[in-house]
């Protein structure tokens, strides 16, 4: 990562609602998703409370087992940070990982008051999966965080 | 755990059925239970 000093634009977090869409629906979530998984540049940062919350609602919804597997493949795919108690997690969790992206369904996270509190503590820009899947750019965005011409995906996003 | 891909765990979760209403509506509960 380059020490620019800003929020970096190859790390994300996402919101409880977008890591279960991601799970059990797809679409939007799953491709923006697919953008950490298929490439090891692109950071996801989480939290412990991030992840406890997104393992209940997976638990609520199917099953413990599912719940389980689900949280082991995230905490080896994510960056894990630490905030204060009763933040709210997602946005936490990217303002202290340094992260340029919030990724939320959440209306209300992402409207211009929310937008403009978080631009005081940092630059974060909270958007829909949509939006993240659609402006994500990993040809344009590789020769600013790694270095040279984009090789492609470096990872298969289904192992 | 050796094995485990996200595939594996997106064909068990497609098999719960669950819809983006579903987790919103799992997601109001648990804001209400906290």
């Amino acid at each position: 990562m380059p020490d620019s000093g800003g929020p970096d634009p190859a790390a994300l977090a996402a919101d409880v609602d977008v890591l279960a869409a991601d799970l059990f629906v797809g679409g939007d979530s799953r491709d923006a998703m697919d953008a950490v998984r298929a490439h090891d540049w692109v950071t996801l940062v989480a939290s412990e409370p991030l992840l406890d919350d997104a393992e209940a609602i997976v638990a609520a919804l199917a099953d413990a087992d599912l719940a389980s597997d689900w949280r082991e493949k995230a905490e080896a795919l994510a960056t894990l940070v630490d905030h204060p108690d009763g933040d709210h997690p997602a946005l936490s969790a990217a303002v202290h990982g340094g992260a340029a992206h919030v990724l939320s369904m959440d209306g209300q996270l992402q409207s211009a008051a929310t937008g403009a509190a978080l631009s005081r503590r940092a630059d974060v820009s909270v958007k829909s999966p949509a939006a993240f899947a659609r402006l994500f750019d990993p040809e344009r965005l590789y020769p600013t965080v790694v270095g040279g011409e984009y090789p492609g995906p470096d990872r298969d996003p289904r192992e | 755990m050796a094995g485990r891909t996200w595939r594996a765990l997106f064909d068990r979760a497609r098999d719960a059925g669950v819809t983006e209403e579903d987790i919103h509506d799992a997601l109001a509960d648990q804001r209400a239970d906290a």
